[in-house]
């Protein structure tokens, strides 16, 4: 008998980084690994489990900026030289490591990478949407949008604005996959009141907010967590769950972190021999990760003192984790189903990348879980948002509490000390945009062009990465460039076109190098 | 070729020149021989000429505030004043809680940012204004209000039959929603028993509407007796506005290092709790590598 629901979403996000300008560049290499760990690891366990009959459903978000990197032509083609190097290296490595306790690693490592160049190349012809895109038209995959660039919508300086990053984002999705989307997840689930209106006026259903949005929400939610709320506009909001969160999550006691499975922090463009290594490298031959990890994580030890990786061990595992996942849903819902009064809705987001790039069996992970789910028991029946709002129209109207997902629940992760500089020329560039666009509120030609471009740069600046990795102190140099480049390339667009001197061979170039969103049109700005 | 120059892969090796050799000390102090070229991106301006204020709630106990006015906005407003008037009219920050009316005045430059402490779940309203001890408050830039998260579980419940929750039930659902905390609430009582006694006591002069001693504030946590100390040459009223906005923070931290809650029947007041599951956000990885930006986390707390 049925005891309650499950959703499983997955967030998958990158910042747009695209440069043109150079050769190869480091942080592209985001995308190319999460294109061979993550999003092709996910497309074969969910194609697989559609060719077998199995029924699921499952929520992902692709993200606008995300989507734009896998349909562009420039960084396909990168990709495709990089999984060709890999497929080389592995090659390398089954014979290197002949007779040793890596060998059947160093086997899987090449299987993976010549499968996922297969795939790449022959299956999707180098667009991996077309794939996502198919899972959804096939009723397998419930894909849902987010903001044009992940931008913190609470910080943003008003609702224009706020409205033009979800518009965007929206209209993007439509681009992509043929379809609006019925659902959003708000950028670090950043929530306040005030932002189910504009998700209203997108015509979208759902968006996600993590657990504290619904709990301190008001009035108190009878059916706490377990059930939606529908927002004074209409729009229902879902909350995660921190039991299901905390067992993939958790540092502790977080199925990632078992000694069977593979360890993330030794790669052999750290371990292997400088000179054996340098071709794969990057031309500068700097040590970096290359994807090719023959460690399991083997308890709290240093990283000289890790033992080889089993994948048969790690097998064994999966199934253990999935058997315990399912047995602790089971507890929960029935549980729940008695406590609320209604069938349950479990809500377990998490970031997409965790699957397969950090946690290397988190795919096959799914795999095992969604077949148990499938074949071993009818209690637990995986939904998605959407299906939930049409089995259960009614539910309690509630205004939620602003929050987000960050540490400590709040804004402090994008707003400190070390980010707060950001905000004045933010502001200042989204004030001066909607200017523009209502001084030339018909352009055509150049200067359609030139506000296009300018509209371009403001939402890449508003990405919500770039004052998160400063805060996280990790390539903080990138960030803070990639923020000052923006608002430069903003500044001299508004400066021109101001001016009516607007410099076309200037404005072609930064075209080609931003060229996310190409559909954008800057009458956004207008409302 | 320039195509193929990217200075994130690249080190600049320019010979050092021939130094004197106390050069070469100071030298070897102040810079590196190799410089690691850094990309620090292209320029922006500095400032934008242009009078503006905004507020930003960064939590619930937490306000930045940045503004910037033209030095000829003060100047043509004090104009209007005799000299001897103007001459009393300095900048101030006024930061209004429009619940119950609070009024707090600090005194500021034309140019810069300001982080208020304040209370979950009211609303704020900040401006910037020139004030003199004779003539008063004039305002000059108004930023939109801001309204803080609630920190803590809604005392409203439903007037729907079918949507009220309340006591031992709503207790049992924020138990099954993850807040272990809440399941072992402490009444007031027990908060005050556990925070350092000076503490307690300011506690409850406060809350009896007294006014504190010197030797209550020196009996504080250093962090607080600083501030306040500095707020008391400015005057009594911005010490007891400073004493209440810091108070909640104090508590917070003081009550958090045995139980992320406290609360009573009637008037719950649950302390922000720490999300440190489940996020990729605050998910504490190893931080040996760069990692996806979209999952990197780091000392956050």
């Amino acid at each position: 008998m049925e005891q309650g629901y499950l959703a499983l979403i997955l967030h998958a996000h990158l910042p747009f980084v695209r440069h043109p300008e150079f050769p190869e560049f480091l942080e592209e290499d985001w995308l190319y690994e999460a294109i061979t760990e993550t999003y092709i690891p996910l497309l074969f366990v969910f194609e697989n489990l559609l060719a077998a009959g199995i029924k699921f459903r499952v929520t992902m978000t692709l993200t606008p900026s995300l989507c734009e990197m896998l349909a562009d032509p420039l960084l396909q083609s990168r990709y495709s030289a990089r999984i060709a190097n890999l497929v080389k290296l592995t090659s390398s490595e089954i014979v290197r490591t002949k007779d040793t306790p890596f060998a059947d690693s160093a086997k899987l490592h090449h299987e993976h990478f010549v499968a996922a160049q297969q795939l790449f190349e022959e299956k999707y012809q180098r667009n991996l949407l077309s794939g996502f895109k198919s899972l959804q038209d096939a009723g397998v995959l419930e894909i849902i949008t987010c903001a044009a660039t992940h931008g913190f919508l609470p910080l943003m300086s008003n609702d224009t604005v706020k409205r033009a990053q979800i518009q965007i984002g929206c209209q993007n999705y439509a681009k992509h996959f043929g379809r609006w989307p019925k659902g959003i997840w708000l950028p670090e689930c950043a929530y306040q009141p005030g932002i189910e209106k504009l998700l209203t006026e997108a015509g979208l259903k759902f968006f996600i907010v993590d657990s504290h949005s619904i709990m301190f929400g008001d009035p108190r939610p009878r059916r706490g967590i377990f059930a939606p709320v529908l927002t004074p506009s209409g729009v229902a909001a879902f909350a995660r769950d921190v039991e299901t969160s905390e067992q993939v999550w958790s540092a502790t006691v977080g199925y990632p972190g078992h000694p069977n499975y593979r360890e993330f922090y030794r790669d052999i463009g750290w371990d292997a021999e400088e000179e054996y290594i340098k071709p794969f490298l990057h031309s500068d031959g700097k040590r970096r990760n290359l994807g090719i990890k023959y460690f399991r994580v083997t308890g709290k030890v240093d990283l000289h003192e890790k033992e080889p990786y089993i994948p048969d061990l790690a097998t064994q595992t999966i199934i253990d984790h999935a058997n315990h996942f399912i047995v602790s849903r089971l507890e929960q819902m029935r549980q729940l189903n008695k406590m609320i009064g209604r069938k349950p809705i479990v809500v377990s987001p998490y970031d997409a990348e965790l699957f397969g790039h950090w946690w290397f069996e988190g795919p096959q992970f799914l795999n095992v879980l969604i077949k148990k789910l499938h074949y071993e028991q009818n209690e637990i029946t995986l939904i998605t948002p959407s299906d939930y709002l049409a089995v259960f129209t009614d539910n309690q109207t509630q205004v939620p509490s602003a929050s987000t997902w960050g540490a400590e629940g709040y804004n402090r992760v994008w707003i400190n000390n070390s980010t707060n500089w950001i905000y004045p020329h933010q502001h200042m560039a989204e004030r001066r945009m909607i200017e523009l666009a209502r001084r030339y509120p018909n352009a055509s030609g150049l200067l359609a062009r030139a506000l296009n471009q300018a509209a371009r740069e403001l939402v890449l600046a508003q990405s919500s990465d770039w004052a998160f990795i400063i805060t996280t102190g990790t390539m903080v140099p990138y960030a803070i460039k990639r923020f000052k480049d923006h608002i430069h390339r903003f500044t001299r667009l508004y400066d021109d076109i101001r001016a009516n001197k607007i410099d076309e061979g200037w404005l072609a170039d930064v075209e080609s190098k931003d060229n996310a969103f190409g559909e954008i049109n800057y009458q956004i700005y207008q409302r | 070729m320039v195509t193929s120059y990217n200075p994130y892969l690249t080190h600049t090796t320019e010979p050092i020149a021939e130094v004197h050799i106390t050069e070469l000390i100071d030298e070897k102090i102040t810079k590196p021989s190799q410089e690691i070229f850094i990309d620090k991106g292209l320029d922006i301006p500095e400032t934008y000429d242009i009078d503006t204020i905004r507020a930003m709630v960064q939590d619930p106990f937490h306000i930045w505030v940045y503004w910037n006015v033209r030095p000829e906005v003060f100047d043509n407003l004090k104009a209007i004043f005799p000299t001897t008037i103007a001459a009393t009219f300095f900048p101030v920050l006024k930061l209004t809680e429009l619940t119950y009316g609070d009024v707090t005045f600090i005194k500021i430059v034309e140019s810069g940012d300001y982080w208020l402490s304040v209370f979950p779940d009211r609303k704020y309203r900040v401006e910037v204004g020139l004030y003199s001890d004779e003539r008063g408050y004039i305002r000059i830039l108004e930023a939109d209000e801001v309204v803080t998260p609630r920190g803590t579980i809604s005392r409203n419940v439903d007037p729907e039959p079918e949507y009220r929750i309340v006591g031992k039930e709503f207790v049992e659902s924020l138990q099954a929603s993850g807040f272990a905390s809440f399941a072992g609430v402490i009444g007031p009582d027990r908060a005050m028993e556990n925070l350092p006694e000076d503490v307690s006591e300011v506690i409850s002069v406060v809350s009896a509407g007294e006014e504190l001693n010197n030797d209550q504030i020196d009996n504080l946590p250093p962090k607080i007796r600083a501030l306040l100390k500095e707020m008391q040459l400015e005057g009594e009223e911005l010490t007891w506005l400073s004493l209440l906005h810091l108070l909640p923070e104090y508590l917070r931290e003081t009550i958090g290092q045995f139980d992320e809650t406290f609360d009573d029947a009637l008037h719950p007041h649950h302390l922000s709790p720490r999300f440190m599951v489940g996020s990729s956000k605050s998910r504490p990885y190893p931080k040996r590598k760069p990692w996806m930006p979209s999952m990197t986390t780091g000392a956050l707390n």
